[in-house]
């Protein structure tokens, strides 16, 4: 996996385990794979991945079950409000990059909805 | 919980000249240390004074709270302690001489490291590459069961897929009580697995931070790095 | 903490592989000497005669061998980094040479033994002259034991001096440095001698017992006065080596480190 060396990369590791449970690989209920297993998967140190897992965990996205391994939550509010905040952040992203090209919030939302409309017509073209 | 390594006031000349001077570095078990200095600037040397390799030096030095010198070289596993092996040996042979000589060696892991890395044990080691070579004294390494791990530029002249394989073979059999101490010039080799990042400069350890602390900052670690050195490229 | 008694046997071990490669070859050579005898154009004594100056060449370039693998053990990673004190490896590896060297002994032997059944040769042996041959033999091994220690010493002090001066690249400079404290060890040989020759003087023993050239007639009563007067040298020798080995040890504790790869620091 590919990561940003200019952020933490335990925090990198939150996230790519949060997009994991929003896409559906990690479903609610499902076991994580071990701390061992994820670091070399992952080609990262163990104590990152500790420190990772720890802060999903106090989050209450994962939960851990002494002796049996950490596990995704089948708490679905949590995870939704999760999904809006990983959501959110993207957004976020977008919002900074259009308005550094000088467009206001109106011109964003006609744009985005163009684009969507081009998008599927070339989808439908196929 | 005990420290992996203490060093307290350490000095060491030679030559007539000061290699290092008032060292003083602390780290806790289990951790992936990277220890970062331009070329020249020491590392080496001190690697070689926490082994046992360089004697004659001022201030204490502690492995997991042991500071006689034997009771080190117990606790410490040294990259470059395949330097004097016999060159006509095979692979295989080269775990029964360890086996022999350090208690600590295991036999089982060193076959399946060398397997790992793609090594076969009939080869002798003078018909290895460089780069084989240098896989070999990596698993030699860590198939002893030590508190503190040493690497001495393990990527030293390693092409991408090899080090990949390396880097793998680090992060499975590394203990998890154990601490590693990985020097390098090319910090790009091993910044995400770094836990903590100590820098040398002119003779004494200038820097020791926690890597992900660096990079919350919005520095990636290279960066950290060259700001001790100005702007100036050091290859 | 490794046991010294696995490192000696590993060093007997390498060093005798080495030396088994020495006495194949002895062997090769005196058995087309052999043949060559057998072939009637070599005598019973010219065969005995060159193969036991064959075999004394050999033992030299054993000796020559085990010294090299022993200095090598002070300066290399490979052994300096086994958890052991540093007082023990060099008892290990002095053990292991006295060991290869009394077994690369016997092995020539032998092989002279089956040379001389080969092709029986005429000497007298007077039953007086096993004990003799068996101190001369003692003797000889302390001797080599000393001037093993040595140069042990001559070399631990050079790596000393160019540790501690500045870089010396030249290379004329590191010889003669080498040239310097070889004259030093020499120097103090030939006082151990002499101290050795005073004491004997003192102790009320002749000169010709302190040569000890062996003469072909050796009646009984003569031969035990010279062995007893072995015996005494053999002990002498012995105590040089442990005083020259205590200050070894000194120097490998406080002194002498590994060879550096060749980046610096």
């Amino acid at each position: 996996m590919e990561f940003d060396d200019k952020v933490p990369i335990y925090y990198q590791i939150e996230q790519y385990i949060d997009r994991e449970i929003i896409t559906g690989n990690l479903a609610p209920g499902d076991q994580v794979p071990a701390v061992r297993q994820l670091a070399l998967t992952l080609t990262v140190n163990v104590n990152t991945i500790q420190r990772a897992l720890a802060e999903l965990i106090r989050q209450g996205i994962l939960v851990s079950e002494r002796g049996k391994g950490n596990f995704v939550t089948t708490d679905t509010m949590v995870i939704a409000k999760m999904k809006r905040r990983v959501i959110e952040t993207e957004l976020a992203k977008t919002y900074e990059h259009l308005a550094g090209l000088d467009m206001a919030p109106a011109e964003m939302v006609a744009a985005l909805e163009a684009y969507i409309e081009t998008r599927e017509e070339g989808e439908r073209h196929e | 919980m005990n420290e992996a390594l203490t060093i307290q006031g350490l000095s060491y000349r030679r030559n007539q000249k000061q290699i290092l001077k008032d060292v003083n570095l602390t780290l806790p078990d289990g951790q992936i240390v990277g220890l970062l200095g331009a070329n020249a600037a020491g590392k080496t040397t001190l690697m070689r004074l926490i082994a046992g390799s360089a004697i004659h030096f001022r201030g204490t030095i502690a492995v997991a709270g042991e500071t006689e010198v034997a009771l080190r070289k117990s606790r410490v596993s040294f990259s470059t302690q395949l330097d004097g092996f016999d060159a006509n040996w095979r692979v295989g042979q080269v775990a029964d001489v360890m086996a022999m000589l350090f208690a600590d060696f295991r036999s089982e892991d060193y076959i399946q490291l060398v397997s790992l890395l793609g090594l076969s044990q009939k080869q002798r080691i003078k018909r290895l590459s460089k780069g084989n070579q240098r896989k070999l004294g990596l698993a030699v390494t860590l198939a002893r069961r030590a508190q503190l791990y040493l690497l001495d530029e393990p990527f030293d002249g390693i092409d991408v897929m090899t080090r990949k394989a390396m880097l793998n073979s680090i992060l499975q059999w590394k203990p998890e009580t154990a601490t590693m101490v990985i020097s390098d010039h090319h910090v790009e080799d091993i910044e995400r697995l770094l836990d903590q990042v100590v820098v040398i400069k002119d003779q004494t350890v200038v820097a020791q931070e926690d890597a992900d602390n660096i990079r919350a900052q919005g520095q990636s670690i290279e960066t950290y790095f060259e700001s001790f050195y100005g702007g100036e490229t050091h290859d | 903490m490794t046991n010294m008694g696995k490192v000696t046997w590993q060093l007997v071990k390498e060093r005798g592989h080495k030396l088994l490669q020495l006495l194949g070859l002895y062997l090769l050579v005196m058995m087309i000497l052999v043949v060559v005898s057998l072939l009637g154009r070599l005598g019973a004594s010219e065969l005995f005669g060159i193969g036991v100056s064959f075999g004394m060449l050999t033992a030299i370039a054993g000796f020559l061998s085990l010294a090299v693998s022993q200095e090598r053990v002070w300066v290399s990673n490979r052994w300096r980094l086994v958890p052991i004190a540093n007082w023990k490896l060099y008892a290990a590896s002095t053990l292991a040479n006295v060991v290869a060297t009394v077994l690369l002994w016997l092995l020539l032997g032998l092989i002279i033994l089956a040379l001389a059944m080969v092709k029986p040769v005429q000497i007298d042996w007077p039953i007086e002259a096993v004990p003799f041959a068996l101190s001369f033999g003692c003797l000889f091994l302390v001797m080599l034991l000393l001037l093993g220690c040595l140069i042990s010493l001559a070399h631990m002090l050079s790596l000393m001096i160019t540790d501690f001066l500045p870089g010396m690249k030249e290379k004329w400079l590191k010889g003669l440095l080498t040239f310097g404290v070889v004259l030093v060890a020499l120097k103090l040989v030939a006082w151990f001698f002499d101290g050795i020759s005073w004491l004997f003087r003192v102790m009320g023993f002749s000169a010709t017992a302190v040569d000890y050239s062996t003469g072909t007639a050796l009646t009984a009563q003569i031969s035990q006065v010279i062995i007893v007067d072995m015996w005494l040298a053999i002990a002498i020798f012995l105590v040089g080596s442990v005083c020259l080995s205590l200050v070894n040890c000194y120097l490998l504790r406080y002194w002498v480190e590994t060879k550096q790869a060749q980046q610096t620091a």
